[in-house]
């Protein structure tokens, strides 16, 4: 870890996970994340899930990402399981670069785009002081 | 590409945390999934459910319409072929920060347990699950018989 500029989680955008303070079972969806001229783009599979089924909030510089799962009950017996029954949920830290205020989300054919817009360059930045 | 990081001034537990989970995600969404499925990128997690008349499956397909899939049946095989192809941008490349979607062309055959109508099937695909309903052939249906129980005396 360290200040490896090349990782990815030294980007302004910091992909999470499934949070600690989640207790119950949640899947964590496989995401692209890429940058553009003007911001950040985050894929996320999220298959049988519609708007009305998603939930994204930005809290402290942490945009959360929660979608249900279809919870209608099986009406037959299962035969083969594979799908997880869980909520999907993951978790991206955001930084100053990002302009929370303008991010959105659509879903669509079980796939969920968020766009993240990068802050005005005039907006104040956060000085990093190099130690020693 | 030269960026400043705005990281954490410190590591904690729930970096290393992270760290470790995220490890245990590159390896499940990279392959254990897909791995059985003979060399293939990848194959959808399919649900299959028995009710009493017909067969449900369900695909999990993200991103795929009705007309990427080819289904089939033969017998009380159901085999579902599709690709589902990248949507990453090649003049991107470098600027991908995470990349764990699985793409690919997949081919998936299920084996019911009985024979199914192979007339009578419907698919429909939406919000990225595909489903199929297969009826049952005729003579594989439940039949319900009432039996009586003869109780002797209770002792």
């Amino acid at each position: 870890m360290g200040s490896d500029s090349t990782s990815p989680d030294a980007s302004p955008v910091r992909v999470g996970r499934a949070d600690r303070d989640v207790r119950e079972p949640v899947q964590t969806p496989p995401v692209d994340l890429y940058e553009t001229d003007t911001g950040w783009v985050l894929l996320a599979d999220v298959p049988g899930v519609g708007k009305d089924d998603l939930e994204v909030e930005v809290d402290r510089g942490v945009l959360t990402v929660r979608a249900a799962m279809n919870s209608e009950q099986p009406t037959g017996r299962p035969v083969l399981e594979e799908f997880a029954r869980a909520d999907y949920f993951r978790t991206v830290v955001l930084s100053d670069e990002v302009d929370w205020e303008r991010i959105s989300a659509n879903v669509r054919d079980g796939v969920l785009t968020v766009t993240m817009p990068k802050a005005e360059q005039a907006r104040p930045r956060r000085i990093r002081v190099e130690p020693g | 590409m030269v960026r400043h990081p705005f990281k954490p001034q410190s590591l904690s537990l729930r970096d290393l945390q992270e760290e470790i989970n995220g490890l245990f995600d590159r390896v499940w969404h990279g392959g254990i999934r897909t791995a059985p499925f003979d060399g293939q990128e990848w194959a959808p997690p399919v649900d299959v459910l028995d009710e009493a008349e017909r067969f449900i499956v369900r695909a999990e397909v993200p991103g795929l319409v009705a007309a990427d899939f080819d289904v089939s049946v033969s017998g009380n095989v159901l085999t579902i072929k599709g690709n589902k192809p990248s949507d990453r941008r090649e003049e991107q490349q470098e600027q991908y920060l995470r990349t764990e979607r699985p793409f690919g062309a997949f081919n998936r055959s299920i084996t019911l347990p009985v024979a199914v109508d192979a007339d009578g099937v419907q698919a429909t695909c939406t919000k990225g699950v595909l489903e199929v309903s297969l009826p049952k052939q005729e003579g594989a249906r439940p039949k319900s018989v009432r039996v009586e129980v003869q109780g002797g005396q209770s002792v």
